[in-house]
């Protein structure tokens, strides 16, 4: 199977919106053999469309066009290395990361597809998570606030039901191939943090990572949102934002926040220098 | 990618029910063509290259290296990694025929400069009698697809197919037959669209007698096959003063009215 039709040299991150992949774009795109470039939405793009074709026109595609479930795996496989890899051709060793928050929505699918593609499953206190949603101005079609932005029960709802997704797809996919990160660990311990990623994708440390300051990049369309944080040096400051919603929380939500290793709220208040 | 194929794919498409079957079963008479049954893969590919076009296209191009030209290239190669099978099967040059290509022509266009687009347009009120025939249902939810149960929805679809098809007319190599002339003059029509493809006289005489090669059983998910299956007849021409009630004849000519009468139909 060719590189292109297997990802092995791609990585996917995903996590519920407003969980930290930007930041991880941030201190990944310092690393001399990563590229991490903005969200695209092509990846659950590509993998919806081919489950599409598998499921409802499987059978047609093999009997009167000679498709075989394989050529049809590959042929989309290719279309989408093909159309994010440019800029990793020609460099046998490096990664392209792709961060687009809702892949977490495809990475089983992603993970058929691309049968040594890697996975990152960023997740944050789900408090926080939707503290930090309803400060968002994201409306839809009909140019009405989304739920998930604008009542906090539907906040937390929506950071529970992407994190089960998640959670899914890391049972179905095995820890070879899927590394939970938790946004919390990486503002505390950076270092640890970077290192144990870099370790999962098979490269070694490199300071630059956690001196982001010093390589600027482009922040495309809702990356914009984090702005103000992502030129700021790291923080734990944000960690407990969302502390007030914890009385809306209920017994589904709080047994996701359990299972991810989050008690009670805690409000720690101190920046973190880059190494 | 298009040197794998031999020549540029051949792209049929026109509102559902407007003929593409017939025209299907003409192509396939050709020894040097072959035309399989919709494999609704083209459309697809082409909506999500435009959304991934309209949507993406600033970030990919800065980001990621990717401009226009090389987004139109992997979508093609990607359509004819499809097609490559069914070709290398038969040996021959691939038309593929889905009816909703033609709402995709302007975008085929940017993926494939060299092909040729054939549209195929019919009588709307004759289009919409016989969608509102049809049990088709939708594929998520099993529910049947609107165009098949609202005529208005039905009249909106023919004339987004044919408003598609219109707007390839200064295209030099899209062309356009309808229907009614195909099934009245067979032998003139059918001389045009091959000379169109560069067919010979030889093929013209095939095609006349397209009924003798057809197979009805390919192609499980057309609705024609059976009727294609025939000789060509008029039997089909007005179909709709039978079959649309006064309520639905209305909702037509108040969707499609201009088309229609642009296309000299009323």
């Amino acid at each position: 199977m060719s590189e292109a039709a297997n990802g092995a040299r791609f990585v996917f991150l995903g996590g519920c919106p407003r969980s930290g992949l930007t930041l991880l774009r941030r201190l990944l795109s310092g690393h001399s053999r990563i590229h991490c470039g903005p969200d695209t939405g092509l990846p659950v793009a590509i993998a919806m469309q081919w489950e599409n074709f598998t499921t409802q026109l499987g059978d047609l595609h093999r009997r009167d066009f000679g498709l075989q479930t394989e050529q049809v795996r590959a042929n989309m496989a290719q279309l989408l290395t093909g159309l994010l890899g440019e800029p990793i051709d020609g460099e046998p060793s490096h990664l392209l990361i792709e961060k687009t928050s809702l892949n977490i929505l495809a990475f089983e699918r992603l993970g058929r597809l691309l049968p040594q593609a890697r996975f990152v499953n960023i997740v944050r206190d789900g408090r926080d998570v939707a503290a930090s949603l309803l400060q968002r101005d994201w409306r839809g079609p009909d140019g009405r606030p989304f739920a998930h932005v604008s009542e906090p029960a539907a906040a937390l709802q929506y950071w529970c039901g992407l994190t089960g997704i998640g959670l899914q797809a890391e049972a179905a996919l095995g820890p070879e191939r899927v590394l939970r990160l938790r946004y919390e660990d990486v503002v505390k311990k950076p270092k640890r943090s970077v290192m144990a990623l870099l370790r999962f994708l098979g490269l070694d440390y490199e300071p630059a990572t956690l001196n982001y300051s010093s390589h600027p990049i482009e922040l495309i369309g809702l990356e914009r949102d984090s702005l103000p944080l992502l030129d700021a040096p790291l923080t734990t400051g944000r960690i407990g934002a969302g502390r007030d919603l914890d009385g809306l929380v209920g017994e589904v939500v709080r047994e996701r926040l359990r299972g991810l290793g989050y008690g009670t709220s805690t409000t720690p208040r101190r920046s973190v220098r880059p190494h | 990618m298009q040197e794998i194929i031999g020549q540029a794919p051949i792209f049929i498409g026109g509102a559902p029910r407007s003929g593409t079957t017939l025209l299907r079963a003409i192509v396939n008479t050709s020894k040097g063509i072959v035309c399989g049954p919709e494999s609704r893969i083209v459309p697809a590919l082409c909506a999500l290259s435009s959304q991934v076009e309209q949507m993406h296209m600033p970030v990919l191009e800065q980001q990621y290296g990717l401009d226009a030209d090389a987004l139109h290239q992997k979508f093609a190669a990607s359509i004819n990694g499809f097609l490559a099978p069914l070709q290398a099967r038969s040996g021959c040059r691939i038309a593929e025929k889905t009816p909703a290509n033609v709402l995709h022509f302007s975008q085929l266009r940017r993926l494939f400069p060299a092909s040729p687009l054939v549209g195929i347009v019919r009588d709307g009120r004759d289009v919409v009698a016989s969608l509102l025939s049809m049990n088709w249902t939708e594929a998520g939810t099993g529910r049947p697809m609107a165009v098949t149960r609202d005529a208005a929805a039905a009249a909106r679809l023919w004339v987004a197919s044919v408003e598609a098809g219109s707007a390839m007319r200064d295209d030099g190599n899209y062309f356009e037959l309808r229907y009614e002339s195909l099934v009245r003059h067979p032998r003139d029509m059918i001389a045009g669209l091959f000379g169109f493809l560069g067919e010979d006289a030889q093929a013209v005489e095939a095609a006349l007698d397209h009924a003798r090669s057809f197979n009805p059983a390919s192609g499980s998910n057309e609705a024609s096959n059976g009727r294609v299956a025939q000789p060509i007849d008029t039997q089909s021409i007005g179909r709709w003063r039978k079959q649309l009630d006064v309520q639905q004849y209305a909702a037509v000519l108040q969707i499609a009215g201009p088309t229609l009468s642009r296309l000299g139909y009323v």
